[in-house]
């Protein structure tokens, strides 16, 4: 499989903190992989170098042979890299459709897009027709109508995965997919991370806390710890990995 | 457009429209107010409720817009129909260069910066002299005279406020409002998602600033006047004022805000020195009790 995201040698410091610490792994196209560790391991700051909101102080990120190591985030959502937070972040009071049909209006190129935004109207847009197939792929079709504020989390969830999606992205970002979610909104959640990653061919790269999660969906997993990778493979070679097992077993208080 | 706003929206055209024949002219003055207020406070709206950047500094484009028709009349520059229409353009691209440099800063910054700026074209305003007049300011026949007689002055105020009202609630039901709303809601999410959130900022500002500046030309239609307090702070703060008394999350707020603080205004000022503080302690029952404003106290309206 060819290789979608190449990063190599990353480093990111804090003063004299180094949250990521020379951190190298690749992820094939078209694959589910998982980036699991301790908290406080530096995934987060991973993710927010991968996304831009963070400028990595050493090492390269490759998107499909690109470098976007230190692109502003908007830049790079472009490229094809969209992602979900950790923290649910959609627009509490806008309209669930309003708020998908934004996402997707925000990929056509600007300037010509502000322009065109001024003299269009909304429902004038091709647009329309596909907020409401994704809206019906991430199960949102009823709800449609409502604010934001006004769903259930696993609701919000699937929401603001349909705004990731909504950038067309070649590479999915998850934050902790399922964190704060019951039994049954995380069954959902995952089952709709497989049916998206198989329609679309999407590839999803995703950190995680529930062990489950991971190891049932996880094509590949890259393990790290104190902002280095400390593992990589299939999910029976980490589950197998003596440092590994430490690690968690170590920070399992 | 719902049929019933789109319903009420002709009525009130109407009414405006019969306004001239059966109103005393006092009355059609203190109209012609809460129009040009109207589009000076749903201008400032585009920032404030739209895209959720508080400015304290509408009032330089609101002010540079009537000096663009003062001082074009004072220095024979132009005449009055093609300084009119470029007094817009020039608050607009003033607006542009500003904003570039206010949104650098963020909410209270911004907000700081943009009250720095306005005193800066206050302070320009006084100071040169020889240009402006300073504190004398303009005075004189600067408008058509046909614009002078009350009728004709209404309908010309009126016939503005209203494109210029359609112009700007579609700008704000366009993708590009949506996207100033996505703005204010998670700036950051919105910038993730791919939109240029600086670009459309700046963009918002500017147009924000034309029709103040256009809200301003027509200031001075109504009273044939540019003096350097329309630029200062206190004038700034009038539209913010009227915007969230009348409700900032929908976009006939700041409409109905106007035409209450225009008539409120009118009728305290013979009443009390004072009018200030009751206009203060309204807007803090507004702000603890009602942020919605005005239009959330009517039944059933939506949003928008």
């Amino acid at each position: 499989m060819e290789t979608l995201l190449d990063v190599a040698g990353l480093v990111k410091r804090f003063g004299g903190f180094a949250a990521v610490d020379g951190v190298s792994f690749e992820v094939a196209e078209g694959s589910i992989h998982a980036v699991i560790g301790p908290n406080g391991a530096g995934k987060s700051t991973l993710f927010r170098l991968l996304t831009g909101f963070h400028a990595p102080t050493a090492g390269t990120i490759r998107l499909a042979g690109r470098d976007i190591a230190g692109l502003a985030p908007h830049r790079i959502a472009r490229l094809g890299l969209a992602q979900s937070f950790q923290i649910t972040t959609v627009f509490p009071k806008l309209s669930v459709r309003e708020q998908v049909a934004f996402a997707l209006i925000a990929q056509s190129p600007t300037p010509w897009r502000m322009l065109g935004g001024l003299v269009r109207v909304l429902g004038g847009q091709g647009v329309m027709a596909e907020v409401e197939t994704l809206l019906a792929e991430v199960g949102l079709a009823e709800v449609a109508e409502r604010r934001a504020e006004a769903l259930s989390h696993g609701d919000q969830r699937a929401l603001d995965v349909a705004l990731a999606l909504a950038t067309r992205p070649r590479l999915l970002l998850l934050d902790e997919p399922t964190a704060g979610m019951s039994p049954f909104e995380t069954e959902r959640m995952v089952a709709m991370i497989q049916r998206l990653a198989g329609a679309r061919r999407l590839t999803v790269l995703f950190s995680e806390h529930d062990m489950d999660v991971v190891f049932s969906i996880s094509e590949r997993i890259t393990v790290i710890h104190r902002g280095r990778v400390i593992a990589e493979g299939d999910a029976a070679s980490v589950q197998a990995d003596p440092e590994v097992a430490e690690v968690y077993l170590g920070s399992a208080a | 457009m719902a049929t019933r706003a789109r319903l009420g929206v002709g009525f009130a055209l109407l009414l405006l429209i019969a306004a001239p024949w059966v109103l005393p002219t006092a009355w059609l003055l203190v109209l012609e107010n809460a129009l040009v207020l109207a589009l000076f406070a749903a201008a400032t709206n585009l920032l404030v409720g739209w895209t959720g950047l508080v400015s304290f500094g509408q009032a330089a484009f609101y002010g540079i817009g009537a000096y663009t028709v003062a001082l074009a009349w004072l220095h024979g520059i132009a005449p009055f129909w093609l300084a009119f229409p470029a007094a817009p353009l020039i608050a607009g691209l003033v607006a542009l260069l500003t904003g570039a440099i206010a949104l650098r800063a963020r909410k209270l910054y911004f907000a700081l910066l943009t009250l720095a700026f306005s005193e800066l074209f206050y302070v320009l305003a006084e100071q040169l002299y020889d240009i402006t007049n300073g504190a004398n300011g303009i005075f004189g026949a600067m408008v058509p005279d046909l614009l002078v007689s009350p009728r004709p002055g209404f309908y010309f105020t009126l016939a503005v406020v209203t494109a210029a009202l359609a112009l700007l609630h579609r700008i704000c039901h366009s993708p590009f409002g949506l996207a100033l709303q996505a703005i204010r809601e998670r700036r950051v999410r919105a910038e993730a998602l791919g939109l240029a959130v600086a670009h459309h900022e700046l963009a918002a500002f500017t147009l924000s600033g034309a029709f103040c500046g256009l809200a301003g030309a027509l200031y001075v239609v109504h009273d044939q006047t540019a003096y350097p307090e329309l630029l200062d702070w206190v004038k700034s703060g009038e539209p913010v004022i009227v915007a969230v008394i009348g409700g900032i999350s929908s976009f006939a707020g700041p409409l109905w805000g106007a035409l209450f603080y225009q008539i409120a205004h009118d009728a305290l000022v013979v009443l009390t020195r004072d009018w200030q503080l009751v206009l203060g302690a309204l807007l803090l029952l507004v702000v603890l009790f009602r942020p919605g404003g005005i239009v959330s106290l009517f039944p059933g309206r939506e949003e928008g």
